[in-house]
């Protein structure tokens, strides 16, 4: 015997019975009738892969521009044509408007604090919330950057559509002075203005039957307020007769200066003199005679002034507000103003 | 068998009938486990049946089912679960059922215990060639292993088998 039979002899041994074969075959023929299970595991890995490739390759697509545009150096703000827009909308959101005018995204390129304010504030500050604060009110607070005219400033409608008072997610607020304003920790109110000397409340104008059709701010908007007397009724007297300035004697509309009644005192340092018709007292002061030609003021018309105070006659006469006196000879005496 | 199609599709029960055993053995010899080898065969002829392709001969069939039951046999064994299962199973299985103590089945323990003891791809060789009666150019073809290599293999193998069948008295 060789090695050969009896290792066939020993692998018959383990050859299978007719009940395994069986049993095999069973098996076998009942997987070949039932179908192959669908391969969602393949499918989903298949899936994800391909999703996966195809976000890289859109934020590639992207990018690249962006990239090239730039240099490879950085990104900016403005590149991120995305993320403009994004907070173009956060604006809109935070101020409780729809700005379906958002800026172009070459608008946004350097984006700051100061730059943002200075956008439209007609979009920003929608004109129908409660107007509380007056004009005025508001520019004190954007003053810095607001170089462009107010909204309201429209030369067709000058009764000034008052912008809205600006709310905590105004970007009135993100101003230097809004940040002075509450540096002390307290919720701002519509009583803000008061805090501070640039705030000024608007000034109401009278009314008279005159001026009932007189409108309350004919200013612009970027003008100073105007005086409480500024709006007054040009008929009534504006001011009253103890703070009058006096009047010079009237030159009677022809050049020539009438002093009757006048008395003429020239002080005795010939410092100043004065005119008084009684009612009235006109104070000259001295002015320098020096440099002035000896042919100037000859050739104006004089009057003679015989009542004064010293009992000498005078040569008086008016000459822009200049009073020239010359003596009995006619020498010039001096020049009062 | 000489009705037998050699359309994979047609005829499989027959062909089943006729290869399982010689399926089993070849995982047997591989795999040293009756379940496991249970469990290769029919995936050989489930793979054999999803092919659908004609052979040549039947020669071609048979030859296309050892390489087919070599593959799923490597497959099987290189798999995690069955390198950390403890090696001797097999070993016990195939020498455990005989309760007969006579010389010619002493023998055949002693010569099945040797086999298993070897490498496992000595071990598939020797049976390829001893028992399939397989020549080592058939054996190169179904394993893909180069005829030198397939004779060194068979002689180590025997080298191997010598000491541990000193005692069997083989005329």
């Amino acid at each position: 015997m060789n090695f050969r039979e009896e290792y066939i002899k020993a692998v018959e041994e383990i050859t299978p019975d007719r009940q395994t074969i069986d049993r095999m075959k069973e098996n076998v023929l009942r997987m070949t009738r039932t179908k192959r299970a669908f391969p969602f595991k393949a499918v989903a890995a298949i899936g994800g892969t391909a999703a996966a490739c195809a976000v890289v390759t859109v934020a590639a697509v992207r990018i690249a521009p962006i990239m090239n545009a730039s240099d490879n150096a950085y990104m900016t703000v403005s590149s991120m044509s995305g993320a403009a827009e994004s907070m173009a909308e956060n604006a809109a959101d935070v101020n409780g408007a729809v700005n379906e005018d958002a800026p172009a995204e070459d608008e946004w390129g350097t984006f700051d604090a100061f730059s943002f304010e200075n956008t439209d504030h007609d979009e920003l500050l929608p004109a129908d919330e409660p107007n509380e604060i007056s004009q005025s009110a508001v520019e004190s607070t954007t003053t810095n950057n607001n170089n462009d005219a107010s909204p309201n400033a429209d030369s067709e409608n000058n009764a000034p559509k008052a912008p809205a008072a600006p709310s905590m997610g105004s970007h009135l607020y993100d101003s230097k002075e809004a940040e002075s304003v509450f540096d002390d920790g307290e919720m701002p109110t519509h009583d803000v203005p008061a805090l501070t000397e640039g705030w000024q409340y608007p000034m109401e104008a009278p009314t008279c039957d005159v001026c009932v059709s007189a409108e309350p701010y004919p200013y612009p908007n970027d003008e100073t307020p105007p005086m409480p007397n500024a709006g007054f009724c040009p008929t009534e007297e504006a001011f009253p007769e103890e703070t009058a300035e006096p009047t010079a004697p009237d030159t009677g509309g022809g050049g020539e200066a009438k002093f009757e009644g006048y008395t003429l005192t020239i002080a005795e340092d010939s410092s100043k003199c004065t005119l008084t018709d009684g009612v009235r007292t006109l104070v000259y002061r001295a002015s320098s005679a020096d440099g002035v030609p000896a042919g100037e003021y000859a050739h104006i018309p004089y009057a003679v002034l015989a009542n004064t105070t010293d009992g000498k006659t005078y040569y008086v006469a008016l000459s822009d507000d200049i009073l020239i006196v010359r003596d009995e000879d006619f020498k010039l005496f001096g020049l009062f103003e | 068998m000489d009705t037998i199609s050699l359309k994979a599709g047609e005829g499989f029960e027959q062909v089943m009938e006729f290869y399982m055993p010689t399926v089993y053995r070849i995982a047997f010899a591989r795999v040293g486990n009756r379940e496991d080898a249970e469990d290769i065969t029919q995936n050989v002829f489930l793979k054999y049946f999803r092919a659908n392709c004609g052979f040549d001969s039947e020669e071609h069939r048979k030859a296309w089912l050892i390489r087919c039951a070599i593959n799923c046999a490597n497959t099987f064994a290189g798999s995690a679960w069955l390198r950390h299962r403890a090696s001797a199973e097999g070993m016990e299985n195939m020498c455990g059922e005989t309760e007969d103590f006579t010389a010619e089945s002493e023998r055949k323990n002693a010569v099945a215990q040797a086999v298993m003891r070897l490498p496992d791809k000595y071990r598939l060789v020797i049976h390829l060639f001893y028992f399939e009666d397989m020549s080592v150019a058939d054996i190169s073809r179904a394993t893909k292993i180069r005829e030198n290599t397939v004779r060194s293999q068979l002689s180590r193998a025997r080298e191997m088998l010598r000491p541990m069948l000193k005692e069997v008295d083989f005329c």
